[in-house]
């Protein structure tokens, strides 16, 4: 244990780790278990906050953590014991998302269409499966095009449920804009008074996920 | 050690939890930033921050599940982990007056992960961040989303005391674990948070962690409930005063009294802390 927080000197360590020993340090900080490398957390620091920034640290060139990070995420999507550890399944959604782990996607995926995860919320109150979604929506920004093809379905399902509706619609319209007033009417089917108060955020939002869209580099060097 | 003063068989504790507590303060002692900890019990023991109830409480149920054998801030870690709700925000409620605005400082990444839920989670946060300086994204952006968690303790300044840069801000409360990103203000009445502000006190201060160091128990004897003041990491000294308060969720009725601001960026990691100097000055 490092008592006393020296963060270039953790960077360090973490960017030397092996494989299976960075595995282990990621799935013990994400579900908060204390490990023999890392300190404990701050006040109100996320589990996963030490990685993203020992990544940006890097500048983003640890490709053995986005390796890492993509395979928990579709051994997390597929296991049913997930379900039992939301806080850890949520962080490592997001971790994935701020990295650029491309190849989480379909792990990821698992997670929202996952009958057991429905209803089940991180300890901020967010739902587990919009959290995915959302953590999907950034990381297809970054893929290339047609990627979205293989994910389209999730967001369409997903403007049934109202708490999926904000971040389904910003997607759809931003992947999709040429249909926008079809998925605008159907989700004002689904949900009216939701629609209603998105509106007049709506374009904004859009505008923000074209704004990240900057496709095919990083999925060539992740996978 | 002031703990031996509170663990006594006239405040309910057997001869075997006053054994077990006893080596557990002594374990606490093995280094400096231990032995803050220890101190920060010591303190809470003396002061009427928190129910005595409470502390007895957590105490005894620290002498359960400690051996000399293990860690003795696991031990911290398990009992808080297992009784949230008993040991959630404990300290005793402060009079302060409703309409005093507190302040609460996050990194960018945090307020959009967990209060922007109507956006994806980018891989870079640039244009979020500009989003917040030109005031595109706004506190009405948080409708839907909660204040903090249900199980930790949300740490709030008064808002009136709000340094002009981000490293300033972060060294004054000592937000230790913060040394990059940028830092936004989360500024709201008291009269917004359910049950009120309360007094910070040592479990709060390990409820992320047991080994969250940067949190120093107020030392007057015997005063309380009182507010904190969170360690200056710059100087090693008390930094400005702060309070905790339980989460709530923030709604359409109450959004209009948050107002988010834009610190700035966080240009250098956070100082060494100096246990020695803290341990005198404070």
């Amino acid at each position: 244990m490092i008592s006393e927080r020296d963060t270039e000197k953790i960077f360090h360590e973490l960017s030397q780790l092996k494989d299976s020993d960075l595995e282990r340090e990621v799935r013990a900080r994400l579900l908060r278990r204390r490990s023999t490398l890392l300190f404990g957390w701050g006040r109100d620091e996320d589990p996963c906050d030490v990685f993203v920034d020992a990544f940006e640290g890097r500048n983003g060139d640890w490709p053995l953590l986005l390796r890492v990070c993509a395979s928990l995420a579709l051994e997390w999507g597929k296991s049913v014991e997930s379900v039992a550890f939301p806080e850890g399944v949520g962080e490592l959604h997001y971790l994935c998302a701020r990295i650029g782990a491309l190849d989480a996607r379909p792990g990821i995926a698992d997670t929202i269409v996952r009958v057991d995860f429905r209803g089940v919320l991180l300890p901020s109150g967010e739902g587990v499966q919009l959290r995915a979604l959302r953590s999907l929506a950034g990381l297809l920004a970054i893929s290339r095009a047609e990627e979205f093809a293989r994910y389209i379905g999730l967001y369409e399902e997903a403007l049934t449920t109202p708490q999926h509706l904000p971040i389904s619609l910003v997607t759809l319209l931003a992947f999709r804009p040429r249909r926008r007033d079809m998925y605008v009417e159907r989700a004002q089917k689904y949900w009216p008074a939701h629609v209603e108060a998105l509106l007049p955020t709506l374009d904004r939002d859009v505008e923000f996920l074209k704004s990240l869209m900057r496709p095919t580099e990083l999925e060539t060097s992740s996978s | 050690m002031s703990i031996g003063t509170f663990v006594t068989p006239a405040n309910g504790f057997s001869s075997r939890e006053i054994a077990v507590l006893t080596q557990w303060c002594a374990d606490l002692g093995s280094d400096d930033a231990l032995k803050l900890i220890q101190r920060n019990f010591d303190r809470e023991c003396l002061r009427k921050d928190i129910p005595s109830v409470t502390l007895r409480d957590f105490l005894r149920d620290v002498a359960a599940g400690y051996s000399g054998s293990s860690d003795p801030l696991d031990v911290i870690d398990q009992v808080l982990r297992n009784n949230r709700p008993a040991y959630a925000v404990p300290g005793s409620r402060l009079a302060a007056a409703s309409n005093l605005n507190v302040s609460r400082v996050v990194r960018a990444d945090q307020l959009l992960k967990h209060h922007f839920l109507k956006l994806p989670v980018p891989t870079n946060l640039k244009n979020f961040v500009s989003g917040l300086q030109n005031g595109t994204f706004v506190a009405s952006d948080m409708v839907g989303s909660q204040m903090g968690r249900a199980d930790l303790p949300i740490w709030v300044c008064r808002a009136d005391i709000l340094p002009t840069t981000a490293d300033t801000c972060r060294d004054e409360r000592g937000l230790k674990h913060i040394d990059r990103g940028h830092l936004i203000e989360l500024n709201y009445p008291v009269r917004l948070t359910p049950k009120g502000l309360h007094a910070p006190t040592t479990l709060d201060g390990c409820a992320n962690s047991a080994d969250n160091w940067i949190f120093a128990k107020r030392g007057v004897t015997g005063g309380g409930p009182d507010w904190g003041h969170t360690v200056n990491l710059a100087t090693s000294k008390p930094g400005v005063d702060e309070a905790v308060h339980n989460s709530f969720t923030i709604d359409a009725s109450n959004v209009g009294k948050i107002t988010l601001k834009y610190i700035g960026p966080i240009t250098c990691s956070a100082p060494s802390i100096d246990f020695t100097n803290l341990q005198s000055s404070i």
